[in-house]
């Protein structure tokens, strides 16, 4: 019972948030310390609850029983998800940015100046591997109404075509230092 | 309780199973033990021991009930036992010594008749007399000596209940062992309490492993005995008592270690050793087939750093054989010390060509399986061979499991990458390096060396490197041939042929310091070569 309760639990935590779902996790295997990627590791405890007031010769439904460790791991999930865009937000990183605009105002600059300060990869037909835009409803409809539009635009186009191009080069550059030399 | 489970087991232990107990109750008693085990050149003599008085005792083990008949069948073997010398480089230039039959049984009045007889006409001849140890005797020293250290919470006696009903048809649960020896022989501990702790481990060791002696599962009593002599050895250097007080039991376990790993080797050099029989599907047919090779080649390489003059030929054989007909496997990043382990006996025999084809294979395999983006990485070294052979059948339960979305980095490319450019390797790397660069490193490092002999180490660091971009040949020999060893537990460093059962047993530890040293040791040949 406690591993169907458990397992109910992790179904919670790993598959209710689309942005944690995309995210890679590291498992730390042996010992008390851990860096990943150039930096420390540092562990924040998530916590849930859960009460259960005693019944007389009742315990719970099947809904009840899985649907409540359910719960607590998607609760899991959002403190996870939470942390997250916090430590983004801290720091830009080649790897992560956040982006902000006044409500209402959102102009292709806001794209273009994230993807300018990301390292950006390309895939075999030399297709760019974007990054992940994470934004709330209200900006996600903003930007789908706007899209069109600046998709019509030359000199939209032409911007973005300038940083595909410059993200390219670097890429090209970084590639270039995978060697050994004397 | 204590007594019946000792009971129990002594009734169904063979002659081998009981040889480190038997040695342990000598110890007790003020012996140096200078031989354990059987070998070709035993003549009759299973353990040779000192006593406190001088005198050299010969023991040959059985196990059962003795009756005449029993005893007249095996009296080739009991007159070299009285009649033949012991010789062994420990023993002093001059000395006495006392012959004695051991069994797990009881000897029937006949056969204690027929030894009172045989010991008549050996005295004649002035040879010493025969001494009878049966069943009971064993039974009450063995249960004294471990009589304190029996599993009295109900956490502990639940897993030792779950190790000791096995059935030895499947493979020993080794961390559940390990962490039951250790916390046989963990804690503080007078000097005179570490040799009790010492002892006990090495006996419930070998209660926890007879059902293996009973299979005759060479494999687990090897892993076994190797994480028992580690547990000892981690317990002695945390004492830091003098290491009279843990060194015999240590040396005990290490060799029931190396007994068990010779009779693989045997085993696996027999004729159809490797035919199967039932069915069971080729990934597992292919791993247990690396893993016996490795240990083979583990074997034959102890031989050599301990000069035996062994015959490579027949296992090389197996190797070439295997190679060509793609009979090993590298399942898992797990099997790094098995393919370093026949890396370095090909290397010892001057087939240092067929060595790097094998080197390079792996290095290419695993830096094109595990690059940060790849959907089908080769597993850590901390999941099991059952482990990945089901996700291989893609019978994995994935429900709420996210081993989709975890980060993929190697914990076996940089001490493979550091073996190619100790090798001076260049070229062969240069063409993998654009794929070698993209994967994430990673290494454990414990706080203390000398918690690496434990299974799982809490205190340490987990840490993720990457190569430089570009990198420096250089600097890259430069660490291949730095020396690293003072990371290593003493009894690493001290014992080449430990070190080598250890990588081999605890195929998790991947330590770029291990490999470099056994590298150096085992094969200084391809290390100097390199140098130059």
């Amino acid at each position: 019972m406690n591993d169907l309760w458990n397992r109910c639990m992790f179904a919670g935590l790993n598959g209710t948030d689309p942005v944690l779902n995309d995210m890679q996790v590291r498992v730390q295997k042996e010992g008390h310390a851990a860096s990943y990627g150039g930096g420390e590791m540092e562990y924040k405890t998530c916590k849930v609850e859960f009460k259960f007031d005693a019944r007389n010769a009742q315990g719970m439904t099947r809904e009840e029983f899985l649907g409540i460790p359910f719960k607590m791991g998607a609760q899991m999930a959002e403190q996870q998800i939470r942390h997250v865009f916090v430590e983004v937000a801290k720091e830009p990183t080649p790897h992560s940015t956040s982006m902000s605009w006044p409500t209402g105002h959102f102009t292709p600059d806001v794209f273009l100046k994230a993807w300018e300060s990301m390292e950006i990869n390309f895939d075999d037909q030399g297709i760019p591997k974007w990054p992940t835009a994470v934004l709330s409803p209200e900006a996600m409809v903003e930007v789908e109404a706007k899209m069109p539009e600046w998709l019509a635009d030359p000199e939209c186009q032409q911007r973005w075509a300038e940083l595909v191009e410059r993200k390219r080069k670097e890429f090209h550059e970084r590639e270039a230092r995978r060697r050994l030399v004397e | 309780m204590k007594e019946r489970l000792v009971e129990d087991w002594l009734s169904r232990i063979n002659e081998r199973g009981y040889e480190v107990p038997f040695c342990q109750t000598l110890i007790a008693k003020g012996y140096r033990v200078v031989r354990c085990g059987h070998s070709p050149i035993e003549h009759g003599k299973d353990v040779i021991a000192i006593a406190p008085d001088g005198l050299v005792y010969c023991y040959q083990l059985k196990s059962g009930d003795v009756a005449q008949t029993e005893l007249a069948k095996h009296l080739p073997q009991l007159n070299m036992l009285v009649e033949a010398r012991p010789s062994h480089p420990s023993l002093p230039a001059d000395f006495k010594y006392c012959p004695v039959l051991v069994t797990t049984g009881e000897y029937s009045p006949p056969a204690v008749s027929l030894v009172k007889e045989l010991n008549g006409s050996w005295k004649d001849r002035s040879l010493p007399e025969l001494a009878l140890i049966g069943g009971r005797q064993l039974l009450a020293e063995l249960v004294s000596l471990s009589d304190d250290f029996w599993p009295v919470d109900a956490p502990a006696l639940r897993q030792f209940r779950e190790l000791y009903l096995v059935d030895g048809r499947g493979d020993l649960e080794v961390a559940q062992f390990a962490k039951f020896i250790a916390e046989i022989v963990g804690g503080l501990s007078t000097p005179r309490e570490l040799e009790r702790k010492s002892a006990a481990a090495n006996l419930f060791a070998s209660y926890l492993l007879g059902p293996f002696y009973e299979e005759a599962d060479h494999w687990s009593i090897f892993r076994g005995w190797i994480v028992c002599a580690g547990a000892i050895a981690r317990a002695g250097a945390q004492a830091e008592h003098d290491s009279v007080h843990w060194f015999p039991s240590f040396e005990l376990a290490r060799n029931g270690g190396l007994t068990a790993l010779r009779a693989l080797r045997d085993e696996a050099l027999g004729q159809d050793a490797f035919r199967v029989y039932q069915r069971e599907v080729d990934d597992y047919t292919r791993v247990r087939n690396t893993i016996t090779m490795a240990a083979a080649a583990c074997a034959q390489l102890i031989d050599q750093i301990e000069g035996a003059d062994t015959d490579p030929d027949p296992i090389l054989d197996i190797i070439a054989d295997f190679v060509t007909r793609g009979r090993f496997f590298f399942w898992g990043e797990r099997a790094f010390s098995s393919f370093s382990t026949i890396i370095w006996l090909l290397d010892t025999v001057g087939l240092s060509e067929q060595a790097n084809a094998l080197l390079m294979s792996v290095v290419q395999s695993v830096s094109e399986r595990n690059h940060p983006e790849s959907e089908e990485p080769y597993d850590d070294p901390y999941d099991t061979e059952d482990e990945s052979i089901i996700k291989l059948l893609g019978r994995e339960d994935s429900e709420g499991n996210r081993s989709n979305r975890r980060s993929v980095q190697s914990y076996s490319l940089l001490p493979l990458v550091l073996l190619a450019a100790r090798r001076n390797l260049r070229s062969q790397l240069e063409a993998l390096w654009p794929r070698i660069s993209h994967v994430r490193l990673t290494r454990f490092r414990a706080d203390a060396p000398i918690d690496l002999l434990s299974w799982h180490c809490d205190k340490g660091r987990e840490e993720d490197l990457a190569f430089e971009q570009p990198q420096s040949w250089q600097g890259l020999r430069e660490v291949a041939l730095r020396d690293d060893s003072d990371r290593l537990p003493a009894v690493i460093r001290d014992d080449p042929a430990f070190a080598l059962m250890f990588a081999v047993a605890y195929p998790h530890r991947i330590l770029l310091s291990l490999t470099k040293y056994l590298d150096e040791v085992v094969v200084p040949a391809s290390a100097n070569q390199s140098k130059q």
